[in-house]
């Protein structure tokens, strides 16, 4: 079964530096120009949405598996 | 009753494929139903020269167009996609124009709660803060003076009423997302006319499409007070109220029919306004109305060129009526800008013709590159040149007489 996906919700005055499908290490920052929020866990991008209501992006990782 | 085995196999292949399956796509801009290349809405100006200067001296109205991550490259775009490279879109056709720079208190690159508060208290502020100084004294705006001056008072956007640009005019919290309490306080400011999206914050937390904590419900509240409540353009199209509140979606609007487009809800707006200044003793001057493109910035985010010109022109046809009421009113002072743009858009290459422009983006946020403003009516000579976000309405202010500026709210 795929792991749970991780979700991160970042203000969208923020730009976030990896596209989906690319992969992301715990501690990387979301946006290079801001020193927070970073990347809870490795694994790949699934989707980067910007939410307008909330003026957020929503970033989906999914995580790499347990081993 | 007992389910069949084949239905308990499926239910619960079902369930693994919603969990492997991804929900959504990479940057899937919630796109409304709606061709965004067909443009036939947008009545294009049939000169491009540019719209008389005004005689009169004395501002009455103002009607303060903020076209939200509109930047030069977002007019200039939808005037090639519209009109082509010669052509003019309406707020190019404003006699007066200039640059503004958008900076917040702790930011080069500003969002629409720090910008939005600029324009409306002529102070800087932190991003993500309105109506307050970065140590949360609460700075009245441009509309709650003109207020106080004996004008009415009116918002229009095309995002939640509550979002950051509407909420910076009529609302003094330390963080944009206190939506719920935007609400209230555009309600208790006794804004006049408040046309928009985000019905979810005026209603209890026991309706399901709630966005509030509390029973409190504010569109109940709103009818006791006074407030003629309407959530459809047909209602809009119909009412006449000196205190008037519509609320289009539970969000923000998908700008698409059967809502009420920008151009009508700007439109209905100077007409309740202009009206309840008739019917109201004592009430004889004027109006001050804040009209906000909310969602070119949405689009910018999601780097989509065609919505963006959509939008810029769905603004476009709220300008131009702004600007035909001021023109036969004759003292009804027009702004447009915006409050800081977004994506970086640049247009490297294109024909003339203007169809085929090419586009490049260079982020999916807000940049500090300036915006322009473009004026018309009396007195608009002096939003020339180029100058920060603080001083319109520090030049507002002067012209209406306003004195002193900025104002603290007292407690």
């Amino acid at each position: 079964m795929t792991p749970r996906q991780v979700v991160i919700r970042v203000e969208a005055t923020c730009s976030p530096a990896a596209a989906p499908g690319e992969r992301v290490r715990p501690g990387q920052l979301v946006c290079p120009e801001s020193q927070t929020p970073a990347y809870p866990t490795s694994g790949i991008v699934q989707s980067v949405r910007f939410d307008p209501n909330a003026h957020e992006f929503v970033i989906v990782v999914l995580p790499d598996p347990i081993r | 009753m007992r389910k069949s085995p084949t239905v308990l196999i499926c239910t619960v292949v079902v369930v693994l494929l919603s969990l492997v399956v991804p929900t959504t796509n990479a940057f899937d801009y919630p796109t409304p139903k709606v061709d965004v290349n067909d443009l036939s809405f947008y009545q294009p100006p049939i000169s491009t020269a540019a719209y008389p200067q005004t005689t009169a001296k004395r501002v009455r109205n103002v009607i303060f167009c903020i076209g939200d991550g509109m930047g030069l490259s977002q007019v200039t775009l939808a005037r090639l996609r519209a009109v082509g490279s010669s052509g003019k879109l309406h707020m190019e056709r404003m006699p007066v124009s200039g640059m503004v720079r958008t900076h917040s208190a702790n930011r080069l690159v500003t969002d629409s709660a720090a910008a939005g508060t600029a324009m409306a208290t002529g102070v800087k502020t932190n991003n993500g803060m309105i109506g307050q100084r970065p140590d949360g004294t609460a700075y009245r705006t441009i509309m709650e003076a003109a207020q106080a001056q004996g004008m009415l008072t009116g918002l229009v956007a095309t995002s939640a009423i509550t979002h950051a640009t509407p909420a910076s005019f009529g609302a003094h919290v330390k963080g944009r997302n206190m939506e719920a309490d935007i609400a209230e306080q555009l309600l208790a400011n006794r804004v006049n006319v408040l046309l928009g999206g985000g019905r979810k914050f005026f209603l209890p937390k026991s309706d399901p499409n709630s966005g509030r904590k509390d029973e409190r419900n504010l569109i109940v509240e709103a009818r006791d007070a006074g407030y003629t409540y309407v959530e459809t353009a047909w209602q809009l199209r119909s009412v006449n109220a000196p205190y008037l509140l519509g609320l289009f979606q539970y969000e923000g609007l998908k700008t698409v029919p059967p809502e009420p487009m920008l151009a009508l809800m700007t439109r209905k707006a100077i007409r309740c306004l202009r009206g309840a200044r008739r019917a109201m003793p004592g009430r004889r001057k004027g109006f001050f109305l804040m009209v906000e493109g909310s969602q070119i910035d949405w689009a910018c985010h999601s780097n989509d060129a065609d919505s963006c010109v959509r939008q810029t022109l769905l603004f476009d046809e709220a300008v131009k009526a702004a600007i035909d009421f001021a023109l036969a009113d004759g003292r009804t002072l027009v702004l447009v800008t915006a409050d800081h743009e977004t994506g970086g858009l640049t247009i490297p290459g294109g024909s003339l013709k203007g169809t085929d422009a090419e586009v490049k983006w260079s982020t999916k946020s807000h940049t500090g590159t300036p915006v322009p403003i473009f004026a018309l009516g009396p007195n608009a000579e002096r939003f020339a040149g180029v100058y920060d976000n603080t001083e319109i309405p520090r030049r507002l202010a002067q012209l209406l007489g306003i004195r002193p500026w900025p104002q603290r709210v007292d407690k």
